[in-house]
């Protein structure tokens, strides 16, 4: 299924300027950054999925929103098919931003208020020019909203966003950008404010139009549960750098890096006979320092820090075939 | 008699457009020493349930009908200068996203020495060392009490909500959705926080979520609660081992794991019932895949089946 690399990112960075002291700031240039994705490289097959998963504040929403240029990247190139994102004008982007989607966490406050369904989605047609007539922009829209399960779609046809559930809204959120038959997808945190059952219901909604449609999605979610059933592969971020990478069930059955495995042993598993075990890790996370890394930046949460962890910041090697790790107990 | 007991509560909104029937003849009860846990999708009446042990229940909502009572007493009849004093040191509830529930304005330390003014006769040096004592006991640096909320992360003020809650040694605790909303490792400290704290202050607990893994974590007996009734009452492990009714059991198998082998994704098709209208006789057939044609015609009560309360006319 999957052949050729789809979406190929290379040393990404994304580097928030921070105002620490406002007197500072207008007698210095000195500027201090807050970085936020920390040279990323990673690439996206074809009919791929992708997790990203780490706790808030790791970078990966900006991962998702910097592929877009929902924000402006640092440093580094992103590569669509062989298109260069990084270098697109804004008019070439639109045209792009056509294939490469996103589908954002709230679904109550991604939608404009004043809108009915119908028209939310007829502004999505009408901006990329799908249609040439209105009666055509009606027939796309009202397939569309059958097939997002917002069936019958006159029952729905002329709802303000107010009148809809959170499932329903986030079904709207997902038709606008299906509508435009994308190829890629970047779904941020798409279930995380919504009920269980509900979120089950959408999570196999996309499940579905990946396989009828072959879009390639990059989830983006705190849940590993949700990730694994979803996901091929997860990328583990911690403080803006990939920890681990692996095919799923690989990074769930042996975790290399001792954040995985925090992260697993965190996870709460819905079967009162499991005990839990003792959280092999420390504290919270912690503010990103401005400056470069010189040492792991896991180590002063990490059970087995070592000496060693402490003058380097190992790089992401392949330990096993795929599975690459950052850690430097793995040689 | 247990310590806490909620017969046949009845509580409507009423609107304009009608009575809409938030919680509709719930009973449960909590013993000492026990942790319940309420669950349900959004909407189902929980919250209100536990608004009203706390007399929170404000128009255009009203107590219908049914009896809460809390160490013998019914507390929907008492007195409101009764009702101040029951609330910190009877019974205390943390706020869903209590986070956002804390004053900006003053420091934690401030908050909880308030909550100590209003219940006990003791010096300010004396309160600002309870609240110091407090923090540590939520895990936190006694430090902390001049701290402002916005310093603090969003784990760290869960945990000073629940700090404020357990000053005045309550003897009834209630938490509303106390780690929805935080990162999976905060979330995995917080609930060893409470069990902790279960154990250390021999503290009833009635939790309040829509995540069947908190409640398998944290509690000993769980009610399930769906269109302002409660479908089924049994212990923790009774009820994910065997669940009777059918809501339970699409509940538990909805929810995915890291654990075992990957399930497929099942959820329950359809959407709760709107409670301005609720469909007649049981809340739940227009969803549930074994209905009957009973079901579409009289309300199920609850029965005792396998040492579970379940309503449903499978087990008639």
């Amino acid at each position: 299924m999957i052949n050729q690399a789809l979406l190929r990112v290379e040393n990404l960075k994304k580097y928030f300027p921070v105002r620490k002291n406002l007197i500072k700031s207008i007698f210095s240039r000195e500027v201090e950054y807050c970085r936020a994705v920390d040279n990323i490289s990673f690439t996206l097959g074809e009919g791929e999925n992708l997790g990203f998963v780490g706790e808030s504040g790791c970078g990966k929403s900006t991962v998702g929103r910097t592929i877009l240029r929902l924000l402006e990247p640092t440093a580094g190139k992103i590569y669509y098919k062989d298109t260069d994102v990084t270098s697109l004008s804004r008019r070439n982007m639109r045209s792009l931003r056509r294939e490469m989607q996103m589908i954002f966490q709230d679904p109550h406050g991604s939608l404009n208020p004043r809108r009915t369904v119908s028209e939310t989605l007829r502004q999505s047609v009408r901006i990329h020019r799908l249609a040439d007539s209105k009666a055509e922009e009606d027939v796309l829209i009202k397939n569309t909203l059958e097939e997002v399960g917002l069936n019958p779609a006159e029952e729905f046809w002329d709802r303000y966003p107010v009148l809809l559930s959170g499932g329903q809204r986030q079904r709207v959120g997902i038709g606008r950008i299906l509508i435009l038959q994308p190829k890629l997808v970047i779904a941020d945190e798409p279930v995380s404010m919504l009920d269980v059952s509900v979120s089950m219901g959408i999570l196999r909604l996309l499940e579905n139009l990946r396989d009828k449609f072959g879009i390639s999605f990059i989830y983006i979610t705190h849940d590993l549960a949700i990730a694994r059933i979803l996901c091929d592969r997860i990328v583990i971020m911690y403080l803006g750098k990939i920890m681990e990478t692996a095919p799923t069930e690989d990074l769930l059955k042996t975790p290399l890096h001792p954040y995985t495995e925090a992260l697993l042993a965190a996870a709460l598993i819905p079967d009162p006979r499991v005990y839990m075990k003792e959280l092999p890790i420390i504290g919270y996370v912690p503010q990103i320092p401005s400056g470069a890394f010189t040492s792991c930046r896991f180590y002063p949460r990490c059970p087995y820090a070592e000496k060693k962890c402490r003058e380097q910041d190992p790089p992401l090697i392949e330990a096993n075939p795929g599975h690459f790790v950052s850690c430097m107990r793995v040689k | 008699m247990a310590l806490l007991q909620v017969e046949n509560l009845i509580i409507y909104y009423f609107t304009r457009a009608g009575a809409v029937k938030a919680v509709d003849d719930v009973s449960f009860s909590v013993d000492e020493n026990e942790t319940l846990g309420l669950i349900g999708e959004s909407g189902c009446g929980k919250t209100t349930t536990v608004f009203a042990i706390m007399k929170f229940v404000t128009p255009p909502g009203r107590i219908v009908g049914g009896k809460i009572i809390f160490e013998n007493r019914d507390i929907l009849a008492i007195e409101q200068e009764e009702v101040r004093l029951l609330r910190g040191q009877g019974i205390t509830m943390v706020f869903q996203a209590a986070q956002n529930a804390l004053n900006p304005v003053m420091t934690v330390g401030d908050q909880i020495t308030e909550v100590i003014d209003q219940h006990e006769r003791v010096s300010k040096e004396v309160a600002r060392e309870r609240a110091r004592k407090q923090l540590e006991l939520v895990g936190l640096r006694g430090e902390m009490v001049k701290c402002y909320p916005h310093e603090l992360s969003g784990g760290m003020k869960q945990r000073v909500g629940i700090a404020i809650a357990t000053v005045c040694n309550p003897r009834l605790l209630l938490l509303d959705e106390p780690v929805t909303g935080l990162d999976v490792i905060v979330q995995r400290q917080l609930l060893d926080l409470i069990n902790d704290l279960r154990t250390k202050l021999q503290l009833p607990i009635i939790l309040i979520t829509h995540d069947l893994s908190v409640i398998a974590h944290t509690c000993s007996k769980i009610a399930v609660m769906y269109a302002g009734k409660i479908v089924e009452q049994a212990d923790v492990v009774s009820l994910y081992e065997n669940p009777l009714h059918p809501y339970s059991r699409l509940l538990i198998e909805s929810f995915p794991s890291i654990k075992g082998e990957k399930g497929k994704l099942s959820g329950i098709p359809g959407a709760p019932p709107g409670l301005l209208n609720p469909p007649v006789g049981c809340n739940f057939h227009p969803r549930c895949p074994s209905v009957m044609d009973i079901c579409r015609s009289e309300e199920p009560v609850s029965m005792l089946k396998d040492g579970h309360l379940v309503a449903c006319h499978l087990f008639r």
